[in-house]
């Protein structure tokens, strides 16, 4: 983990919500991050806080970041260009467990929650992989095996979660790993725990080191009959579904 | 010959950079030797582990940031058993924050930080504003602050610095119950009492809902508690609250600091310390200056 001075090299507009943000950073490039980590990105408008963004690729020494425009930190990060400077710091916090051959996972994702995954699929070809994909309406759209939406402007009307019970007593699934919306991520875990014991969730906070010094972006974690209190920039993102206490 | 030398009241530094408790942990070791900096201060430790508030704990206003962590930590055997260890090898003084809920507890917390030679100060926590009963109590009333000052500093040798919290009706008299006390020197500021709240939907973006505010928007602030307390009390100042860049020093020492903490900036710039060192180091040399002989020593005031 660094804090890399990156090179902006591509900064492609999907669609009104969501771009893809590319950065050169001068690294090995096997050392730029695994699927799950993410970056603390720096921008002119926050002088304080950086923003976390998932790696959605890397190619060389190429990250890719799919942005959502959703705040005044992610509406500048849109406007940066081809050529411009950056800070990135990172990779940080930990990974999915790696998916070993054959492996079946299934990925369940909401919005921009799609970012970690694509990495996740593209770094283990080798995984049988199945994809349901959730978002608001079609801009949330991006390619998998099932598709929802909420306003059934493109594929099955619904929340991503409508048919899981269904597809889990019918199918056999070795790992969920899951990102998107805490509401989406927890009842996934509520509906598939009896069928599948391995649910990876990637879990968001309010961050400000991003490194496990400020304790800022703190989880609930179970610790026996108590919990305490993890951090996701430093003990996650990635934390085990079932170990997750979801009331706050 | 090094014009960034400077001390508190029992403890000399090569340079005037250190961290402010809270925003700084041994994972930045990862970003540059933390031997460089003047002096290295833990996150606040209590008698007991802490687990913390709930979240959301911190939040990005327009001009800083809130925070609510509520002095989550593993307590103080704890951290005598591993997290203090990691500061064995450094060369700078290591100042240990600590914060207890009655007398007894702080002065029982000091002596069991006694037996660890390389401790070489600590900062008392009396103005942490986040967790009910701990430390608020102290730090608001200035008999509270003499007694709990005096019994400390009969317990100890070692730099003894007392934290002010800015959330008081008179901080001078604060500052001058720590020094009668017999604090070795005085930090401040802690931070402001804040809040945001959601205008869409009246939510408070902190779970606590009052947080403690810090960053750039309480440097004016911080910078005349400083320039007041300097003027009332005879023992130096550790000065933080919003330093960005070696000019915001620069402005600490004119009111009166001799040493400076580097907080909330860190989470955008983790080099920032280094930085600010070197900044001072060229600004210092090239004036042939010292901090000695500026500080204190704002002028135009009628």
């Amino acid at each position: 983990m660094k804090d890399h001075k990156g090179l902006i090299v591509n900064n492609i507009k999907l669609n009104d919500h969501y771009y893809l943000l590319s950065i050169k950073i001068d690294d090995d490039p096997k050392e730029l991050g695994l699927a799950g980590q993410f970056y603390e990105l720096k921008v002119k408008s926050s002088q304080r806080f950086r923003v976390p963004i998932s790696i959605y690729d890397i190619h060389d020494n190429i990250v890719d970041f799919m942005i959502k425009d959703i705040g005044k930190a992610t509406h500048e990060l849109s406007l940066y260009k081809k050529n411009d400077s950056i800070s990135v710091l990172g990779p940080l916090g930990k990974p999915f467990t790696e998916a070993i051959n054959n492996q079946k996972c299934l990925l369940i994702t909401g919005g921009v929650g799609y970012a970690p995954l694509n990495y996740f699929k593209n770094t283990f070809p080798h995984a049988t992989i199945t994809w349901f994909h959730g978002g608001a309406n079609k801009d949330e759209v991006f390619p998998a095996d099932r598709i929802y939406t909420n306003d059934g402007s493109e594929g099955i009307k619904g929340f991503v979660t409508l048919d899981l019970e269904q597809y889990l007593k019918e199918n056999m699934v070795d790992r969920i790993l899951t990102c998107g919306p805490r509401i989406m991520m927890k009842n996934i875990v509520q509906i598939a725990l009896p069928y599948v014991k391995d649910i990876e969730v990637s879990l968001e906070e309010y961050m400000a080191c991003g490194i496990g010094v400020c304790f800022g972006c703190a989880v609930k974690i179970k610790n026996g009959e108590d919990f305490l209190y993890k951090t996701v920039c430093k003990d996650g993102p990635i934390f085990q579904g079932s170990e997750v206490i979801w009331d706050e | 010959m090094n014009r960034l030398k400077t001390s508190l009241g029992k403890l000399s530094f090569n340079n005037p950079i250190t961290v402010a408790s809270g925003t700084f942990g041994i994972d930045y070791q990862q970003f540059y030797d933390l031997n460089l900096l003047g002096a290295i201060v833990t996150k606040t430790i209590t008698p007991e582990l802490k687990k913390g508030n709930p979240t959301p704990r911190v939040y990005e206003t327009e001009c800083g940031m809130l925070n609510s962590i509520g002095l989550q930590n593993p307590g103080i055997d704890e951290f005598i058993k591993t997290t203090v260890q990691d500061y064995k090898h450094f060369t700078n003084p290591l100042i240990v924050s600590f914060s207890a809920s009655t007398i007894d507890e702080f002065c029982e917390m000091l002596t069991k930080l006694e037996a660890i030679d390389f401790i070489k100060g600590y900062e008392v926590n009396v103005s942490c504003p986040n967790v009910e009963n701990e430390g608020l109590a102290f730090g608001v009333d200035e008999k509270i602050v003499y007694q709990l000052t005096k019994k400390l500093s009969e317990l100890t040798k070692k730099e003894l610095i007392i934290k002010l919290s800015p959330n008081v009706t008179d901080i001078v008299s604060i500052a001058k119950a720590a020094e009668e006390g017999g604090a070795s020197s005085v930090a401040l500021i802690n931070t402001l009492l804040g809040m945001a709240i959601d205008w869409k939907t009246g939510k408070s973006m902190i779970r606590r809902g009052v947080a403690g505010y810090s960053g750039v928007g309480v440097k004016p602030v911080a910078l005349q508690m400083v320039y007041r307390v300097h003027q009332a009390i005879s023992i130096p100042i550790l000065a933080m609250g919003g330093i960005q860049n070696y000019q915001d020093c620069l402005e600490f020492i004119y009111a009166g600091a001799s040493m400076l903490a580097i907080g909330t900036s860190q989470f955008s710039d983790p080099t920032l310390p280094i930085t600010i060192i070197n900044d001072l180091k060229d600004h210092f040399d090239s004036n042939k200056i010292t901090i000695d002989e500026i500080k204190g020593k704002v002028w135009g005031i009628a």
